[in-house]
């Protein structure tokens, strides 16, 4: 299955050498957490991922053909 | 004539009644571009000298930006600034809504208010048309109680600031309230204009604002519409809007609790933004022209009543409730209502509440003092508190000088557990174990808040050096090593012109800092509207300069300062966080003062925290550099 | 085509009026636009979205004749318009609307511009 990952510039500014948009293909399911970890994103720094446009927990399995976006640290208001 | 702006200062002379319209220079605007820029300027030229913050020299500013009012995304910011009565020097305060472009379009970039009404009053400004009226039977009612009083009888078309009982009372962390919900939260800027009578400023706007080049503007508007809509993080980011954050703050041990005596608490996911999803939000409510609006309205049922409410926000989920160990969602904004009705910082009202708590614990303050027993987790005690606060009844008078005063004059060890720098409360990070955000909270020259700098992903990145997150168990937290205390300065100072440099825009960060919105689209937004060309660096280069005056002003403004007044409380760097991922960590003095050391090396200050005199010459600020070595503490070696 | 309002999508940025004073008269002044927000707080705590509907009233008050549909759209003839006022009052939805420096009352046009704008997809475009 093919997955796009979006990454957010609230994580490229803080992680060197990360693409906008990274599309990988994979025979297993995968957590966002796991993916997050195979493109080079330290988990500890997502405040949270959405798969198809929805906030999910990090231990949320993503499904074939998904487009995932992890969002970096924000400060709130 | 200068395009862009309303192209006027407003200026209120409130004890001789004068009323003066004067033309914005354009060196102004080119040097300080507008809002806090304004407020900076102005502060360092009009505040006289050795004045109470609460008395009648004070001056009350209001302004906008640029940006403010045009039609692009989120350009509803006002900035208004004071001397600060939290502090004794500079003082800002940030506000979304309606009301900065409502100002400019009446014809002001920039309102001016000095001196003191003779009684309570309302000022209202109608294009052209400048009254200042009698509040009556405003003045004791509640802010929003105010605003819905004003907006029926004035119609829907003003847009209104109101006061509530603990800005007429002059607390030190009173607020401005406006559009039922939103608010310029820190400070004490609602004690100012209580000091002044005012208990509601109206206005409406009915000109244009002139703009180079409408027509470009129409087509640069509309694309930043569909840029931003196309934004990974449009759709997923909203709905929960800041509360969003609430679970993420915690799992990386940075969540105040308990009055800050811990970073981890495990009731969090009854108090985030699912938890608002579920039992609050009616209403996605936003500031002027935000596509993305992080305003949540709702209902919160309680033992204690219905209420509608704006909110919570993060910084009051974490000071109000987690820091309160308020564990119910309904009951965090049952508490934000309150604040918001009586015209109190939810941030300060939440870390002076948890204080009082602690204080009452350890038997510093007795049940006769307060009125009554008080205890984390209970939603009657906060409540209780907060209204003394208000009206300054019972223990609302220790209380309504903010934590740093009431810890002074309490004594008994208690100064060691008022979590606040230069006297302005702590807002919803805690940063043992990270050295840049605590940095900018000691550095940030309104006192601790965390809106001048954001680097926490920086401190977590350096920690977290391998991608590999540690396995989590059910129940437990990730552990983390203790961050380098090295290196941070950088980020910080950079940070501090960024961030800001939105609030002399008159604009909100949200859609560039959260969604990736390109600097270059507010490039080419500022020239069709201002005809002139300025590049994002030379902007930021703008918000340095102003970064050097403010802390030039509060240099002026209080007696002393300098190195002391940078220093983050005994708490945060004697006791190691007791439990969760960051357990065992905290600063030391030691690494505090490397800290300090760096970041004053890099600003160009002296050892003492003072700007030089050539880094302000360097900065444009020869007028500053002029007068320093009068009245500023620079080290004596 | 015609525009419909869906309210309950509205978080009262205002951003169409913006627009639509922008569009139809040049100027960024939200005092010129041809539709209202009404915020209604403390209680419900909700947004509702005033807009013409196209339903002729302002056309049949009009004693000039200067107001006429096109295609379904009722628009203004400024150079006919005695500025009597009569159509704003006859406005059933309260969306005709004057201005101190405009001759002629403000009425929508259905450029379509609001709709285009609005980031909550509360103003969309549906076939007559």
């Amino acid at each position: 299955m093919t997955l796009t990952i979006h990454v957010a510039q609230s994580l490229r500014g803080v992680v060197n050498d990360l693409p906008k948009t990274i599309i990988v293909g994979y025979t297993e399911r995968k957590t966002l957490r796991q993916l997050a970890v195979d493109v080079g994103i330290p988990p500890i720094l997502i405040v949270f991922g959405m798969i198809n446009g929805v906030k999910r927990d990090l231990n949320d399995i993503v499904g074939a053909d998904a487009e995932v976006h992890f969002l970096g640290t924000m400060s709130g208001g | 004539m200068l395009k862009g702006y309303a192209g006027r200062i407003l200026r209120v002379d409130l004890t001789n009644e004068k009323i003066e319209k004067q033309p914005l220079p354009a060196k102004m605007a080119q040097h300080f571009i507008g809002g806090r820029g304004f407020v900076a300027k102005t502060l360092f030229d009009e505040l006289p000298p050795n004045i109470d913050p609460l008395g009648p020299d004070n001056v009350f500013i209001a302004a906008s930006g640029p940006l403010s009012g045009q039609f692009m995304p989120a350009s509803g910011k006002t900035h208004f600034g004071c001397k600060s009565p939290a502090t004794g020097g500079y003082g800002d305060s940030n506000l979304g809504g309606h009301f900065g472009p409502a100002l400019k379009y009446a014809g002001y970039d920039m309102m001016v208010l000095t001196g003191r009404a003779a009684s309570p009053s309302v000022l209202v400004i109608e294009d052209e048309k400048i009254t200042i009226r009698p509040a009556g039977n405003l003045w004791g009612m509640g802010s929003l109680s105010s605003e819905t009083r004003l907006k029926e009888e004035m119609g829907e078309d003003f847009q209104i600031l109101t006061i509530g009982p603990a800005g007429e009372n002059r607390v030190a962390f009173a607020c401005i309230t406006h559009d039922f919900g939103r608010q310029a939260g820190r400070v004490g800027i609602g004690a100012v204009l209580g000091s002044k009578n005012i208990k509601a400023i109206a206005v409406k706007g009915t000109g244009s604002i002139p703009v180079n080049d409408p027509r470009a503007l129409l087509e640069e508007g509309k694309r930043a519409y569909r840029n931003v809509r196309a934004k990974p993080g449009f759709t997923g980011w909203t709905p929960e809007g800041t509360a969003g954050i609430t679970d993420w703050v915690t799992r990386v041990g940075a969540l105040p609790t308990r009055n800050f005596q811990t970073s981890y608490w495990d009731q969090h996911a009854k108090i985030n933004g699912a938890a608002i999803l579920r039992e609050l939000k009616i209403t996605d409510k936003g500031c002027y022209c935000c596509p993305t609006p992080c305003g949540k309205y709702g209902k919160a049922k309680t033992g204690l009543g219905e209420v509608y409410v704006e909110g919570p926000e993060f910084e009051t989920i974490s000071l109000l409730g987690s820091n309160c160990l308020i564990d119910d969602i309904s009951e965090v904004a049952y508490a934000n209502y309150v604040c918001d009705e009586l015209g109190l910082d939810t941030i300060s009202a939440g870390v002076v509440c948890s204080w009082a708590i602690e204080c009452f614990e350890k038997g510093l303050l007795s049940r006769e003092a307060i009125g009554k027993d008080v205890q984390f987790g209970d939603l009657e005690s906060v409540v209780h508190l907060l209204e003394c606060i208000a009206r300054r009844e019972g223990i609302g008078e220790l209380l309504a000088g903010g934590v740093k005063t009431a810890a002074q004059k309490l004594g008994q060890g208690s100064e060691a557990f008022a979590i606040h720098v230069k006297g302005l409360e702590w807002s919803g990070y805690e940063c043992r174990n990270a050295p840049g955000m605590m940095l900018a909270y000691m550095t940030s020259d309104v006192g601790a808040h965390h809106a001048r700098a954001w680097v926490l992903g920086h401190d977590l990145a350096g920690s977290s050096a391998s991608v590999h997150d540690l396995i989590v168990s059910e129940g437990t937290s990730e552990h983390l090593p203790k961050s380098e205390v090295t290196g941070r300065a950088a980020k910080v100072i950079e940070s501090q012109h960024l961030r800001p440099l939105f609030d002399l825009l008159g604009i909100c960060r949200l859609q560039f800092m959260e969604l990736g919105f390109e600097v270059e689209n507010y490039e080419r937004l500022y020239e069709v509207v201002t005809g002139k060309r300025m590049t994002w660096e030379q902007m930021l280069s703008v918000s340095e300069r102003v970064w050097q005056l403010t802390r030039s002003v509060s240099a002026r403004e209080i007696p002393g300062f300098g190195r002391s007044w940078d220093y983050p409380p005994e708490r945060l760097m004697n006791d190691p966080v007791p439990d969760g991922p960051n357990q065992g960590h905290c600063i030391s003095r030691r690494e505090v003062d490397i800290l300090l050391d760096e970041y004053y090396t890099l600003r160009g200050w002296d050892a003492n925290g003072i700007p030089k005199a050539e880094t302000l010459i360097t900065m444009g600020l020869a007028d500053v550099a002029e007068t320093i070595s009068q009245w500023a503490c620079h080290e004596t070696t | 085509m015609r525009l419909i309002a869906k309210s309950e999508r509205c978080s009262g940025c205002g951003a169409c009026r913006l627009v639509c004073g922008l569009t139809n008269y040049g100027e960024v002044n939200p005092a010129m636009a041809a539709l209202s927000i009404h915020g209604r707080f403390p209680a419900p705590g909700v947004y509702e979205i005033s807009l013409c509907d196209q339903c002729g009233a302002c056309a049949e008050a009009c004693p000039v004749d200067a107001i006429e549909a096109e295609n379904g759209v009722y628009l203004v003839n400024a150079d006919v318009c005695i500025s009597c006022g009569e159509c704003i009052e006859a406005c059933p939805h309260g969306v005709m609307f004057e201005h101190a420096r405009l001759d002629a009352p403000i009425k929508c046009t259905l450029c379509q511009a609001c709709a285009e704008i609005c980031p909550r997809d509360a103003l969309v475009l549906e076939d007559a």
